[in-house]
């Protein structure tokens, strides 16, 4: 009975054991893992967008054609128009009213813009977006009689259609639904006060040259334009608040501008009347620019636009414009208008890079925008696909940066003598390839800006990196004394003090622009730098570009989603990016890895009982025999690394040895799979270890580097770096 | 801002963004300033940029011993970014500094200050109501 005593006790004991395990229960926690799908952060494919990122067989979008008649008037910078829209629901379902933009409602004496800012807590940016500030817009207010006035709205028979406005969004109820697949056509009337654009700091409007008493006109935004109804938002009607910017279908343009006859036009489409309005002289080098790949050719010289600025109109004169599969329309307008054009070979299709500008972009927007343009047409078309329009145009307009199809809004004027800085000069280089680059994001691959910044502006500001680089290489005068283009997003360092800042401060990528703290470095060179380290670091050039070419072309013309992206980018490269796409893009996480501990554990014995223990299984059932003829390491080291960051990335490292050589070694992100804080790695080497350093090219946006070297040296701060030059 | 207790030092780096600064820093010199070493002397622009510092971010505590150097200005995109030091300074238990960058030309201007001492990192929000700041160790 011993044995049963015993047992009776161990019974008990164990008992005893359990029941204080009760008071501990462990308690269970769902998959946290950094390197779970993210099923619960992605919509769930379907039959309109495909797991594979694609569209797929359900998919529809929506067709808005525009024929509109547009007076400006320079004396009181008015603009009236007369259109009529014709929109076909392909959607399956019935629609019994329609949505449309009424973008210049933003500065309506009613509006609502400034009101919803927060002169407490607002940071930099949210006001830029929208104008001059809550004080000045107050005294300005009882001035500017800004927002659509609506003359008209009839259907074809002449007919009027009810609506209602709410402050940027115009409903109009239909007498009868609109059934999937039919189209319906209304007429509207509008005009509205052309604001200054740059006192209210807009997208568009008017410039005053005080000096010779004349206008240029950036025309944009400047039409009731249909919302898109689509698969994911229905009708994407949020307000226009003044960041978010445009979610526009595709549509055929046919609009008749008229201007007093002395101003030279420019804008989306294709110059159907050029004879008319061209005079012989500018017709006949319209003709060379045509032959012309390398040299801009003058459409219109310095000297006949300072002739014109004199001049005064005898009447009016009518551009006739049309465009094709285009998401928007806008328009440059002024008798103070340089133009310059030249030819692009774009695989073998001719494109036009056009520059218009005012004096006061001269001297360096002759020397430098149209070959911009080129350029700029050329990578973007490398990246992603052949430019598909006729022509690019840059617009020089002071102190702004916009896009629209075909045609873009400039900034970099040198000073008064004609004088600039290389940051002049750069900054206007930078974004002309930036604004053309917004033909491909979002004028073609055309995302919800409005709800997605960063799906333009990022992908964008990315592939202006690259398109920096060639420019840099193709013309290497701009960058005198340099050994490539100083762009602003390439070196993934640039990126740290923003993902370092106070979190209070900081949103996500995947984040509406109206919400977020600082939209210049959320929806611009965060995504940027992160595309730019998953195309080097990460997935490497290969693999990337042709993923990256897959989602351009598979969303050309179409409406794309983040989903459509994150999936697409994994379809085609086999690479499994949702713990890239989390931490990136779903977070505030911060990149921070370390080195903690090297450990020289070689203790060898004869019987290499060490290294079946530290090498597993596949040694362990060896005999002595089998080693007679081994190479024993010299040395066998143990090195610990740490993750503080959230975001897990590649751990790149470089090795220093006591002979004086260096040896680099990458291990995948996924070495973070199982434990997200501290990983060990064994290294059997002949050689001595004396450093250790993480991230030795600083390619991750690491925030700290105070643990990234071993022995450990506390890295200089950027206060401790300038005054080092200094020295 | 880093706070090196050990070297009796507070390290200062501001980055501004050039086009504002331009326009305070005229503001403050009453004339059309360029940072343009080309039209101005490299001296001549320390020595406004200098001033403006001291007129814009003070230190309050400890005050006494402090030294003020300004060490030098460059360019980064599209910021400027700023080098300064309070050195010399009395047994730190407590900072207090006031901070009006660019609040005379943009009334709305926020400001954050990014506190790192060896143990420590903490930012604070300035506004035109809300201009000094203090950290007690």
């Amino acid at each position: 009975m011993k044995f049963n005593s015993i047992l009776t006790s161990l019974l008990t004991f164990s008992f005893v054991v359990c029941f204080a395990q009760e008071t501990t229960t462990p308690q269970g926690h769902t998959n946290q893992n950094k390197f779970r799908q993210l099923y619960n952060e992605l919509a769930t494919p379907n039959a309109y967008r495909t797991a594979s990122g694609a569209p797929g067989p359900a998919y529809y979008q929506q067709q808005a054609d525009y024929v509109m008649e547009l007076t400006l008037n320079d004396d009181t910078q008015e603009l009236f128009g007369d259109q009529t829209v014709t929109y076909t629901n392909n959607s399956p379902e019935n629609l019994s009213y329609l949505w449309l933009q009424l973008d210049q409602n933003v500065r309506a004496r009613d509006g609502q813009s400034f009101d919803r800012l927060d002169n407490g807590n607002d940071y930099y940016g949210t006001q830029r977006a929208v104008g001059p500030g809550f004080v000045n817009a107050y005294l300005l207010e009882e001035k500017f009689d800004g927002g659509f006035k609506i003359d008209l709205l009839k259907d074809t028979n002449g007919v009027d259609l009810p609506y209602t406005v709410h402050q940027t969004m115009m409903r109009i109820d239909l007498p009868t639904p609109l059934a999937s697949g039919a189209s319906i056509s209304f007429r509207l009337k509008w005009h509205y006060n052309i604001p200054n654009r740059q006192f209210w700091d807009a997208r568009s409007g008017y410039e005053y040259f005080k000096k010779d008493d004349n206008y240029a006109y950036f025309i944009a935004q400047f039409f009731p334009r249909m919302a898109v109804y689509n698969d994911v938002e229905g009708w994407q009607n949020q307000q226009f608040w003044g960041n978010g910017e445009f979610a526009l279908p595709f549509g055929d343009y046919d609009v008749k501008i008229t201007v007093p006859d002395d101003h030279i036009v420019e804008s989306t489409g294709v110059l159907e009347n050029r004879k008319a309005v061209y005079s012989t002289t500018m017709m006949k080098r319209f003709r060379e620019a045509k032959k012309s790949y390398d040299e801009p050719v003058f459409i219109v010289t310095q000297d006949e636009a300072e002739a014109n600025e004199k001049s005064t109109p005898t009447g009016t004169k009518t551009w006739h414009f049309t465009a094709k599969n285009v998401r928007d329309f806008a328009f440059a307008s002024s008798r103070k208008f340089i133009v310059d054009m030249m030819n692009v070979d774009v695989n073998g299709n001719d494109v036009m890079a056009v520059s218009v500008y005012p004096k006061e972009g001269n001297p360096l927007w002759e020397q430098w925008s149209t070959k911009t343009v080129a350029s700029a047409l050329k990578s973007y078309s490398r990246m992603t696909f052949d430019y598909p329009y006729h022509k690019a145009v840059s617009v020089h307009a002071d102190d702004v940066g916009m896009e629209y199809p075909m045609i873009c809004f400039n900034f970099g004027r040198p000073d008064s003598d004609g004088k600039y800085s290389d940051r002049t000069k750069f900054g206007m280089i930078g974004v002309i390839i930036h604004e053309v680059g917004h033909n491909f994001f979002p004028m073609i691959v055309n995302s919800d800006e409005r709800q997605w910044g960063w799906m333009d502006e990022g992908l964008n500001s990315f592939v202006q990196i690259i398109a920096e680089q060639d420019f840099g290489k193709s013309n290497p005068e701009a960058i005198p004394g340099m050994d490539h283009y100083p762009s602003d997003d390439m070196d993934p360092q640039n990126i740290v003090p923003y993902m370092s800042g106070d979190q209070d401060f900081i949103a996500p990528i995947m984040a509406n622009p109206e919400n977020v703290y600082q939209l210049g470095p959320n929806a611009y060179s965060k995504p940027a730098t992160a595309l730019n380290i998953l195309r080097e670091t990460v997935m490497g050039r290969e693999l990337f570009d042709h993923a990256f070419k897959t989602f351009s072309q598979r969303w050309m013309f179409k409406h794309p989603t983040p989903e459509d992206f994150f999936r697409t980018m994994e379809d085609a490269s086999a690479f499994d990016l949702d713990w890239f796409w989390r931490g990136w893009f779903f977070t505030t996480d911060v990149v921070d890895m370390g080195v903690t501990e090297v450990k020289d554990i070689k203790k060898f014995d004869d019987d290499m009982r060490y290294f079946s223990r530290y090498l597993g299984n596949s040694l362990r059932n060896l005999t002595p025999d089998d080693f007679k003829n081994r190479k024993e390491p010299k040395k066998f080291y143990k090195v610990t690394f740490e993750k503080p960051g959230g975001i897990p990335m590649p751990l790149i490292v470089e090795y220093s040895y006591a002979d004086g050589t260096k040896e680099r070694k990458t291990y995948p992100a996924q070495v973070w799979r199982k434990s997200d804080r501290e990983v060990s790695k064994y290294i059997a080497t002949d050689k001595e270890i004396v450093g250790v350093l993480v991230d030795p090219d600083n390619a991750t946006a690491d925030i700290n580097k105070d643990n990234n070297t071993w022995p450990k040296t506390l890295a200089e701060n950027d206060f401790e770096k300038f005054k080092k030059q200094q020295d | 801002m880093f706070v090196k207790p050990e070297q009796s030092q507070i390290q200062l780096v501001v980055r501004v963004f050039t086009d504002d600064f331009t326009a305070s820093l005229s503001r403050f010199t009453s004339a059309d300033i360029k940072l343009d070493p080309d039209q101005l002397s490299e001296t001549v622009i320390s020595g406004h940029i200098s001033n403006y510092f001291q007129q814009h971010f003070q230190l309050k505590s400890p005050k006494d011993s402090a030294v003020f150097s300004f060490v030098g200005w460059e360019y980064k995109n599209d910021q400027t970014i700023l080098y300064a030091s309070f050195d010399s300074l009395s047994e730190m238990t407590q900072l207090e500094w006031s901070n009006t960058f660019l609040m005379d030309v943009f009334p709305d201007q926020k400001n954050i200050v990014t506190l790192t001492t060896p143990k420590t990192k903490k930012s604070y929000l300035h506004t035109k109501n809300l201009i000094f700041a203090k950290y007690s160790f």
